[in-house]
């Protein structure tokens, strides 16, 4: 909604993404200013880093965002399931399993080792469009 | 963690962390040791982003990210399996939680608007407009004299730490402590972009800089004009007529032609291009006209801009006592006194009127005091080992975190969250500070802590005495 406030304040054939995170990246250091006494212990520095860092990263979202998909698409579809209960609203690793009847610690390997492989997937797909880009 | 991982290795683990982390699996002790490791390891950064976006989008794709209120409340089920687990853990999951939400909800909004951007097709030009919601803190007033704001949709809230934005002062003048360590005296009608800790830009008006911690640049732009300031005291006024006027009265100052209105888009990360400057000493005034170019040079003249004498805080109403430290229980304060088993100690002096601390130390004193706009903290200061900080706080309670509001005096570590505008002790003798502490903080405060902190080689030595809290209201 902040964005869509001050969208009037975007100037025409600047990076567009840039700006939309910067004005994200100053509500989130704005809200972190306003509630410094509410014991949060990350400090603003941090944050700050990460935004910047990420600012490049987005750049590139939307071709994440579709590759992502396909890597999603070739997952085995047990994995996939397990996907989707996880960012199932509400749920957590906890409820998971509870609900399969598994320690926390095995569905909590069994997500870190399906973004591992996302993360594979999504780099090599990535590496590999942009070199057929390039050649 | 094993430290003779070969670098596969050692992203592995990092991945596996990263993983727990996002799943907010982590111990208390285990959170620390990552945000510790994100804070000085930028590979470790560089792959938390990706698995953060990631993440991000498998929550976006699965159409759960909430509205920033809503995770702001942090009303996730997550904390509900966890009734057997320390409530400080609970404490600390959330707030990671937060963070991943907030830069998931950023990564969720800068999709979506690219997606409106594509629909749009041709959005409005924009104006810039500085917004008071925008921005870390980067400036305080810290006194006034008879002052009017204009309040605009554009200006923001003057009782509140300043962060980029507007300021218009219709009338009178204002004492303005920039955290970068530079004091601006505003005098009104006058209006002030305030770019960030040491950068400001004058649209119009007259100010003076008055005072400076030790050495660091402090920029200050008009339409044309950037003055690059290395601890240099000097006004400057830009008058109705849009001549220029620069006096300097020590130091000096280099001047240069800047872009075209460099700052008037108030924002943190502007460098303004400059071209060939020249150097204003000491004594020596300036006018330049509206395009920038010199048109008469004359003698500086100070009296015709406000000076710090000006706004000095009132005296003590009365015969405050000064705090009698024989009275008091002093006690190491966090694990900041003594870290890293370093030695810390401390002695009362002048008959328990002042207090010696040396080694790596902070202590703290109960004062149960309730801050207000107008409290005012007074204390004389000396020094024979300079350390990393020295200066002094209030707390809550004993545990260093947010809550905890730092004031240095002195010290050769600049560090993050800590304002460098009081940082102005030289030499070995006493001298006197008096700060408005309540423009920074308000509410009840029940410890006062004293620091002379050196986590190298612990050397550091603070002496303070005479210290006085008592309530001062500016002169309205």
């Amino acid at each position: 909604m902040v964005l869509w406030r001050r969208s009037e304040e975007f100037e025409a054939g600047t990076n567009f993404v840039a700006w939309a995170c910067k004005v994200a990246y100053f509500q989130v250091l704005a809200f972190y200013r306003d509630n410094k006494r509410d014991s949060l212990v990350f400090n603003v520095e941090l944050v700050s880093m990460l935004a910047k860092q990420n600012e490049e990263k987005l750049a590139g979202s939307q071709d994440l965002k579709r590759v992502l998909s396909r890597c999603l698409a070739k997952l085995p579809e047990q994995s996939r399931r397990l996907v989707q209960e996880r960012y199932a609203p509400g749920a957590s690793v906890q409820s998971i399993a509870k609900e399969q009847g598994r320690s926390v610690g095995a569905v909590s390997q069994m997500l870190y080792r399906i973004r591992q492989l996302l993360q594979e997937c999504v780099q090599k797909t990535l590496a590999s469009e942009q070199g057929e880009k390039l050649s | 963690m094993n430290q003779n991982h070969q670098p596969h290795e050692e992203q592995k683990d990092s991945q596996e962390i990263i993983s727990a982390f996002l799943d907010g699996l982590l111990t208390d002790e285990e959170n620390r040791d990552f945000l510790a490791r994100l804070e000085s390891d930028e590979a470790a950064r560089d792959l938390y982003l990706k698995m953060m976006n990631t993440d991000s989008l498998l929550q976006w794709e699965q159409g759960q990210t909430e509205s920033l209120p809503n995770l702001f409340g942090l009303t996730h089920d997550n904390n509900a399996v966890s009734s057997a687990i320390d409530p400080g853990v609970v404490s600390t999951r959330k707030q990671l939680a937060f963070m991943r939400y907030a830069l998931a909800a950023m990564v969720a909004i800068c999709l979506f608007l690219t997606v409106l951007l594509v629909m749009e097709g041709n959005p409005t030009q924009a104006v810039a407009r500085p917004d008071s919601s925008e921005g870390v803190p980067a400036a305080m007033i810290i006194e006034e004299h008879n002052t009017a704001w204009e309040q605009t949709e554009w200006t923001q809230d003057v009782s509140k730490p300043l962060v980029p934005g507007w300021l218009k002062l219709k009338s009178g003048q204002a004492l303005i402590d920039f955290l970068g360590g530079t004091t601006v005296a505003l005098q009104g009608p006058a209006e002030l972009g305030i770019n960030s800790g040491d950068r400001a830009f004058l649209k119009s008006g007259r100010l003076a800089v008055v005072g400076t911690s030790r050495a660091h640049d402090f920029v200050l732009t008009t339409d044309n004009l950037t003055i690059l300031s290395q601890s240099a005291h000097f006004g400057l006024a830009v008058n109705p007529d849009d001549q220029t006027e620069l006096h300097v009265f020590e130091g000096s100052v280099s001047i240069s032609h800047s872009q075209s209105q460099p700052d008037q888009e108030i924002d943190q990360d502007q460098v303004p291009e400059t071209a060939e400057a020249i150097i204003v000493e000491a004594g020596q005034a300036i006018v330049f006209d509206r395009r920038g170019q010199e048109v008469a040079r004359h003698l500086a003249n100070q009296s015709e801009f406000a000076n710090r004498s000006q706004f000095s805080a009132a005296d003590p109403p009365g015969d405050i006592p000064a705090i009698n430290f024989t009275s008091h229980e002093i006690q190491p304060y966090s694990f900041q006194d003594g870290q890293y088993e370093l030695p810390t100690d401390y002695q009362l002096i002048e008959r328990g009127k002042g207090i010696r601390l040396w080694g790596n130390a902070w202590k703290m004193l109960e004062v149960n005091k309730e801050i207000t706009p107008d409290t005012v903290i007074e204390f004389d200061f000396r020094c024979s080992h300079e350390g990393q900080i020295h200066g002094f706080g209030f707390d809550t309670d004993n545990h260093y975190d947010l809550k905890n509001h730092v004031f240095q005096i002195y010290g050769y570590e600049v560090r993050p969250g800590i304002g460098q505008q009081f940082n102005t002790y030289t030499g070995t003798g006493w001298k006197r500070f008096r700060i408005r502490v309540g423009r920074y903080l308000t509410g009840k405060y029940r410890y006062l802590h004293f620091i002379a902190d050196e986590d190298v080689i612990a050397r550091a030595e603070s002496q303070f005495r005479n210290v006085r809290i008592y309530e001062a209201p500016t002169q309205e």
